[in-house]
């Protein structure tokens, strides 16, 4: 190829890259712009201390609906974060051969697995035994969704812990497991902690799997065993609701929602520069 | 005395033999040099004496090495005892990041959950650092995490934290391959004083290092020992045609 045509196909690449580059970032920022301007004016202090009114009653909030989202990500974390990072040190460490090549090969099944069927299963197994929508049954559906992306970044930020750091603790007498504990997991932790980030970014923006498990709670609960509200169930009905004021509201919470995802990601984002650095 | 003698050892990463019949003591107290053309598997005869090959995926040994008349591959010897009594200083080094100085110095200790009084570490800290030669250029930042050492610095920190568990024996693959003279010199000074301490077995294919610290030499080619004598003797009159030329730089 001469020169000329080259320069001009480097040229053509370049152009239709940005292009769709821009295409992408068109329809964030569409979505980010729209929510923000819809949902920006509704929000006011009572939202976060109140619990949603009847339509057409002044006031409400979502406040049950942010406890709620809370206690269902610690819920998850609590199953998904310790059970990620054993897979990502099972994987290295101690797979070999079969079993692990199996682990790594469900672990990116799971990860692109429908979150509708991960809430039906827990629907089966624990809703339908218990008789009751449960904080639990949510928490534990989040925590299936969040497990394979914590197995994920674990597994890639523990690969990168150089083997002469392990020959290191193993050359002083520190058996395996306390090699792996304390020297490869913290050595690792910077992508293991943004692993964690985004993967609470990801299941606080989770809706289907929650309509099958912990449903929804208009008041004020903490309990593990009966319903519990979230942002994303509660924006759920109030954006299919027929009353303005309640519409209104789903907005100012999905820009809620939205603000906390992206400070979330951000934050992994840094954290991951920095670590870099 | 032998601190350690090797029998028949064998060793392999997967099909490859990479040591051949090793026969070799290893006097106590004293500095023993491995020399030899790169390759010869001098790391990996190294590596054989604390049990660190055999980790190595598709890695094999067979033999016997005896550490003070025990063999070390014996099947209910736990290698992970074995480390705790021969240390070893890597060619690079592969300090903590994680952890300050000051705690890599005793990692040994923490890592293994022993409990220590402050003072008892101060105690080793200083008295690790100080047989290492680095105390005076590090005890004033032993808070500061490791990166903020140059390489030669961060190594004798590696001697230091090898030294605080109180090995019977250490073991330096070229601990000083990777670093600028000054750092070399100072390492050198640091090994001959600590013969006092430990027996010392230094992997080096600068011969004029292993002319400069050892007592005995061991001339190793393509897997197997051709020569074992007092530095002295190897390097000025040497039996074997094989040791004669490597020493005289016909080949390396
Ligand atoms: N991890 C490994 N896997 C496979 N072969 C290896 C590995 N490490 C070293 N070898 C091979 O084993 C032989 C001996 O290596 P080594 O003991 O490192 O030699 P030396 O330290 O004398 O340079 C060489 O042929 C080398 O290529
Ligand atoms: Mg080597």
């Amino acid at each position: 190829m001469s020169y000329k045509k080259r320069k001009i196909v480097n040229k053509l690449m370049l152009t239709i890259s940005v292009f769709t580059f821009l295409i992408g970032a068109f329809f964030l920022f569409w979505i980010l712009g729209d929510v923000f301007l819809k949902g920006a004016r509704y929000i006011n202090w009572r939202m976060f201390i109140e619990v949603p009114k009847p339509p057409g009653v002044p006031g409400g909030g979502i406040g049950n609906a942010l406890v709620g989202t809370f206690i269902l990500t610690i819920l998850a974390s609590i199953i998904g974060v310790p059970i990620g990072i054993m897979v990502g040190v099972y994987v290295n460490e101690y797979g070999r051969g079969k079993l692990a090549w199996w682990t790594k090969f469900l672990t990116e099944v799971l990860t692109s697995f429908p979150t509708i069927i991960i809430g039906v299963f827990v629907y089966i197994i624990l809703v339908v035994p218990m008789k009751s929508f449960s904080a639990l049954a949510g928490g534990i559906a989040l925590g299936i969704i969040m497990l394979p992306i914590i197995a994920k970044s674990a597994d890639e930020a523990i690969k990168m812990v150089p083997i002469s750091l392990r020959e290191a603790a193993y050359a002083l007498g520190i058996p395996k497991w306390k090699t792996i504990l304390r020297v490869v997991i913290p050595s690792a932790s910077g992508g293991i902690i943004t692993g964690i980030m985004i993967g609470i970014a990801r299941v606080m923006g989770e809706t289907a799997p929650l309509l099958f498990t912990s449903l929804n709670n208009v008041y004020w609960s903490v309990s593990l065993t009966k319903p519990i509200g979230s942002l994303t169930v509660t924006i759920f009905n109030y954006a299919t609701s027929p009353y303005d004021d309640w519409r209104n509201m789903a907005y100012a919470s999905a820009f809620i929602l939205v603000l906390l995802v992206l400070f979330l990601n951000i934050i992994a984002r840094l954290y991951a520069g920095k670590r870099r650095k | 005395m032998d601190k350690i003698r090797v029998e028949n050892l064998n060793a392999w990463f997967g099909s490859m033999q990479v040591l051949k019949n090793i026969n070799v003591s290893l006097k106590e107290k004293k500095i023993s040099a491995i020399i030899g053309p790169s390759g010869c598997g001098k790391t990996t005869l190294l590596r054989c004496f604390n049990r660190l090959h055999e980790l190595v995926p598709g890695a094999r040994v067979e033999g016997k090495i005896f550490l003070d008349n025990t063999n070390i591959y014996e099947k209910e010897v736990d290698p992970v005892m074995v480390r705790r009594r021969i240390g070893m200083v890597f060619q690079r080094p592969n300090l903590f990041n994680h952890m300050s100085i000051y705690d890599n110095v005793i990692a040994g200790y923490l890592l293994n959950n022993t409990k220590l009084s402050k003072e008892r570490k101060d105690e080793i800290v200083e008295r690790s650092l100080r047989l290492a030669g680095i105390w005076e250029e590090v005890k004033n930042r032993l808070r500061d995490y490791p990166s903020a050492l140059s390489g030669g610095q961060q190594q004798r920190v590696c001697i230091a934290r090898a030294l605080a568990v109180e090995p019977e024996v250490l073991l330096m693959d070229e601990p000083t391959s990777a670093l600028d003279p000054i750092s070399t010199y100072r390492i050198e000074e640091t090994i001959r004083e600590l013969k006092e301490e430990v027996t010392i077995i230094i992997v080096t294919h600068n011969m004029q290092q292993a002319a400069r610290v050892s007592d005995e030499t061991i001339f190793m080619y393509m897997g197997e020992i051709i020569e074992v004598g007092s530095t002295s003797q190897i390097f000025t009159n040497p039996k074997q045609k094989l040791t004669e030329d490597y020493i005289t730089g016909k080949f390396g």
